[in-house]
């Protein structure tokens, strides 16, 4: 390669050629630039961050709304199928059915307690109501007894007794006024009608009294009138009593 | 004297990557001079000069921590600021011609002597450059003053290195004939 004289030349005389000054306030204007710059940056620089900021923001706020509803969701389907088996429950409401076929049983069984009380033997009817009249402990139970035996067509000797001593001889003025009704259908009962008319001298009360002598009165046997006459004698007798007795005396003349 | 200098660059450097402002402007009274006349040359053109040699400072401060090799800021702020300069001339849709496929013109053909250098005054030839097309005064800048090979030339300019030399020889002797019809006429 030849030698370049005029390279040669230009690079030995190079300061020469550059001795022209500098224009005036480059620096000035370099530095100025330069701080707007890196504000440029800066505020560059916080806006990717702001912008980082608000996406992930949005981000966080998408999330948290996709995992709320999808909770929402999740509550909704599991409620579905309680709804689904209330439903099936409801569908299958034989239940109903069921509470319609327990008439038929509560039908049957009256059916059958009827049936019971048809075959029930008398013996065990009797039964029950010496076993309620001979409880001296209850009041209740001696009313039970005497409202069964009120249902009685006949009356065996022992039941007689019975409703005779109860009439005679139990404590209470209620079941003695129940005994009475019980033996007033069977008066004409020879055995009856005379421990009526021992009744007409045993018993205190007035209004069992009164009772008595409704239902003796039309008896017309001597010994009865003896017995009115005596309670209507009787200073202890009441005088609602003594006026029924007098009725009774006054009838049986006629 | 080279070391000393190497040392006080990477210091300046290192003042400039700490933000002190000193650092910039001890860097921009050392290299200014010669990074604005090397884009004059090129841009023959003073606003737009200043405006890219501002520019190119500027860059160059800004992107500090990529100098790999601190020691060579002077190359590698002129490098940034004749890239400017270039895209500059782009920018003025100034096409670098390839004229690799057309004649080259022999070096031969140009008499050109040293004691005719030495008779001619500096501004002369600064003048008989400065008229030169925009497409030969660049590629006479970049290799007379910036000693820029030809090769590297045609890759900044996008050009092939037959073309820069081509258009080379033809800058030179445009240069030659207007220093020769300055000495005939005589001032």
């Amino acid at each position: 390669m030849e030698r370049d004289f005029f390279k040669q030349y230009i690079q030995e005389h190079k300061d020469a050629f550059e001795n022209e000054a500098l224009p005036p306030n480059m620096l000035g204007n370099i530095l100025g630039n330069l701080k707007a710059r890196q504000q440029v940056q800066t505020q560059k620089k916080q806006k990717l961050i702001y912008t980082w900021l608000a996406v992930a923001c949005s981000l966080f706020i998408v999330t948290g709304a996709y995992l709320f509803l999808s909770q929402e969701k999740s509550e909704l389907t599991n409620t579905a199928p309680l709804l689904v088996s209330n439903k099936n429950e409801s569908i299958e409401q034989p239940v109903i059915s069921t509470v319609e076929v327990e008439p038929i049983k509560q039908k049957s069984t009256i059916s059958k307690q009827r049936n019971f009380v048809a075959h029930h033997p008398k013996i065990e009817a009797y039964q029950e109501i010496y076993t309620g009249l001979s409880d001296s402990s209850s009041v209740a139970k001696r009313m039970d007894a005497l409202i069964k035996a009120r249902s009685l067509t006949t009356l065996n000797e022992k039941m007689k007794i019975e409703l005779c001593r109860t009439f005679n001889e139990d404590g209470n003025d209620n079941v003695r006024l129940a005994a009475l009704e019980v033996l007033s259908t069977f008066s004409n009962d020879k055995y009856i009608h005379e421990q009526l008319m021992v009744g007409l001298s045993k018993q205190k009360d007035p209004i069992v009294q009164l009772e008595l002598v409704k239902i003796m009165g039309n008896s017309s046997s001597p010994q009865t009138t003896d017995k009115l006459i005596a309670m209507a004698n009787n200073p202890f007798t009441v005088e609602a009593v003594k006026e029924q007795v007098y009725y009774a005396l006054l009838t049986n003349n006629n | 004297m080279h070391l000393s200098i190497s040392i006080n660059e990477q210091e300046l450097v290192k003042q400039c990557l700490a933000g002190e402002e000193k650092g910039y402007a001890l860097l921009y009274n050392k290299y200014a001079k010669r990074i604005y006349h090397a884009v004059f040359r090129v841009m023959g053109n003073t606003a737009e000069s200043e405006d890219i040699v501002q520019e190119a400072f500027c860059t160059a401060f800004e992107q500090l921590g990529k100098l790999k090799n601190q020691s060579n800021f002077e190359g590698w702020l002129k490098r940034i600021a004749l890239n400017q300069a270039i895209s500059a001339l782009r920018k003025r849709k100034m096409v670098f011609t390839d004229e690799s496929q057309l004649e080259t013109v022999a070096d031969e053909e140009i008499d050109i002597s040293e004691e005719f250098l030495f008779q001619c005054q500096i501004e002369d030839i600064k003048k008989a450059i400065a008229n030169l097309p925009d497409g030969y005064r660049t590629i006479v800048s970049l290799h007379l003053f910036e000693d820029i090979g030809q090769e590297e030339i045609g890759k900044m300019l996008g050009i092939s290195h037959a073309t820069v030399r081509s258009q080379y020889h033809r800058a030179k002797k445009k240069i030659f004939t207007a220093l020769k019809d300055k000495a005939y006429y005589g001032t």
